[in-house]
């Protein structure tokens, strides 16, 4: 045995975790060899060295904290439980709702498909209305409401311009900056400010959009809130113990600044919702994978990139029309027309806005991730 | 005062007083692992109270075919790993961390290592210079010297909290003191050039 093969094999020489063969030739040498006999000396000191390293007390208030964290983990798994025994029933009804609904809107060609591809998917989902066999499925309300807007936009070119209430569309706010910031307290509001959907409900309740985003309040009653970001990728994962994967999840998540709420629940599977930074996608992807096994993945980001590449489009071609109309209108007529051209022009931007933030990964994303246990 | 295995018991049926009482009893050690594995104060209050809500979370898994310190020890190192394995994904550079020049790596601070030889070998400064000399480590190395070193995990151990095989552990960690070992060497010579130097000014004033 040479020096060189003696050195890399003294470290487990000294901790005996060399076999019978390689230990007596290492012995062999180093009774031959006075430098790696020194070499094992040193590293026998070193060892000693690093035991004397101490232990040290924990700062003043690490009991206090720690004994907040445990009550806010009994409380969280209280609530999990609790949830999974009785909610998944109480909301089966409203999935029932939910279903006739959308049957009826169907059937009475209220929600013409070619159209509803080209509006922008960024419905508000409820839990309430969409229980864990169709978490995806879009909530009629507000979608269709826009739906109107656009159909009537469209036979303005023949009618005299009397704009219909639903006409005048919440614009999102223009102080939004290109680019989220990184403030926490900032980043939860920014969900409403990149949301480029007109919203009615703000208008007509004149309820700020800040107000709406109860979020903000409290981190804790996150799991009863909606995320209204863009989904862009569904995971199924299946796993040991779906309620501590949940929690692990909870905290990594809030490690990375993401938020996660449970949108449905029912004996061995667990619906989640999970908001964040798209930048932070890849580490929750990591680091789901290694809670579980990820049994399917599916992005929607290009699909979603597209539609929002037609919306722009769209928005575009309306305000084009909007100009010729304005060419033809009276006075009044243009005046109409021109508050109509700003919120478009507005609503615009923000889409814009939100394409740009989305390339630039520093937008809000939604992922959808179902546990189910193995 | 209930013995450890009464408090586990009750704390499998969900008694939260009776885990804290155990808390109690590990947090220090918990606490300095996490302290060497992390390298700060701030970090390690984070994860060690981590690793115990953790623990509680899974105690009903908790079989105690090993000790519960065992079982702490064991859920702290992969708190800690989890986190030094995110950072390594998503670095942040702190002033206590080395600044990594190629294969060596150097401090950005070096002001408090300008002590006297007489004066290294005094307990306090022995702690601190030890402490840092972990912490100048790869998060792969750092991991490997915690959990061997301080922790005093078995080879199969480490391997099975670090995700990897045997082979790589021991290599792993020779390497790991080999980098020590030559580092406190160099540290040595510096301190004996100094002190050289500091006692010839000494002698022509």
């Amino acid at each position: 045995m040479t020096c060189s093969e003696v050195k890399d094999l003294l470290s487990p020489y000294l901790d005996g975790e060399l076999d019978s063969v390689s230990r007596q030739a290492v012995f062999r040498h180093l009774s031959l060899c006075a430098h790696c006999h020194n070499e094992l000396a040193e590293m026998k000191q070193l060892v000693k060295l690093l035991a004397c390293l101490e232990e040290i007390d924990p700062p003043e208030d690490f009991s206090a904290k720690l004994s907040c964290r445990l009550s806010e983990s009994v409380a969280t798994r209280q609530k999990i439980l609790g949830r999974n025994r009785f909610s998944f029933h109480s909301w089966l009804p409203f999935g029932a709702a939910a279903a006739i609904i959308m049957a009826l809107a169907f059937s009475l060609n209220l929600w013409p498909v070619e159209q509803r591809t080209a509006d922008v998917p960024m419905v508000a989902v409820s839990p309430q209305l969409v229980p864990d066999e169709k978490p995806l499925a879009p909530l009629p309300a507000e979608n269709m409401v826009s739906l109107k807007t656009s159909a009537e936009g469209s036979d303005l070119a023949g009618q005299q311009v009397k704009a219909p209430a639903e006409m005048f569309i919440a614009p999102a706010p223009s102080s939004a900056p290109p680019v989220a910031p990184r403030d926490q307290t900032l980043q939860k509001i920014s969900p409403m400010q990149i949301r480029s959907v007109p919203s009615l409900e703000i208008v007509s309740s004149g309820a700020e959009p800040a107000a709406r985003n109860g979020r903000s309040a409290g981190e804790k009653d996150a799991a009863a809130e909606i995320f209204e970001s863009p989904l862009v990728e569904k995971w199924i994962v299946s796993l040991a113990d779906i309620g501590e994967g949940y929690l692990r999840l909870t905290s990594f998540s809030k490690s990375i600044n993401w938020n996660i709420a449970a949108l449905a629940e029912s004996s061995g599977t667990i619906v989640l919702s999970a908001e964040g930074q798209m930048e932070g996608l890849d580490s929750l992807l990591s680091f789901v994978k290694e809670l579980g096994k990820l049994e399917h993945r599916e992005n929607l980001l290009p699909q979603l990139l597209q539609e929002q590449k037609n919306t722009i489009r769209r928005v575009n071609e309306e305000i084009n029309m909007l100009l010729d109309l304005k060419s033809q209108a009276d006075n009044q007529g243009k005046a109409e027309i021109e508050a109509q051209i700003s919120q478009k022009r507005n609503e615009l931007a923000a889409l814009m806005r939100r394409d740009l933030s989305m390339q630039m990964k520093t937008s809000l994303v939604r992922v959808e991730v179902h546990f189910i246990a193995r | 005062m209930a013995t450890e295995s009464e408090l586990i018991k009750q704390a499998k049926q969900g008694d939260l007083q009776a885990f804290e009482c155990l808390v109690l009893q590990h947090q220090r050690q918990a606490y300095s692992i996490a302290y060497r594995f992390m390298g700060n104060h701030e970090d390690a209050s984070d994860l060690a109270q981590e690793a115990f809500v953790r623990a509680f979370q899974s105690i009903s898994k908790f079989r105690e075919e090993t000790s519960f310190k065992t079982w702490i020890h064991h859920i702290v190192a992969n708190v800690c790993r989890d986190e030094l394995r995110r950072r390594n994904r998503h670095p942040v550079s702190s002033l206590d961390e080395p600044v990594l020049m190629e294969d060596n790596e150097v401090y950005r601070q070096t002001a408090d290592w300008s002590m006297a030889p007489d004066r290294l070998y005094e307990q306090k400064e022995i702690q601190l210079y030890l402490h840092k000399l972990i912490n100048s480590l790869t998060p792969e190395f750092k991991m490997v010297v915690v959990m061997r070193e301080l922790q005093g995990f078995s080879y199969e151990e480490i391997a099975a909290i670090i995700g990897c095989s045997l082979g790589t552990v021991k290599s792993r960690l020779s390497r790991a003191r080999q980098v020590l070992r030559d580092r406190i060497a160099a540290d040595r010579e510096l301190l004996l050039t100094e002190a050289r130097l500091l006692s010839r000014k000494g002698e022509t004033p």
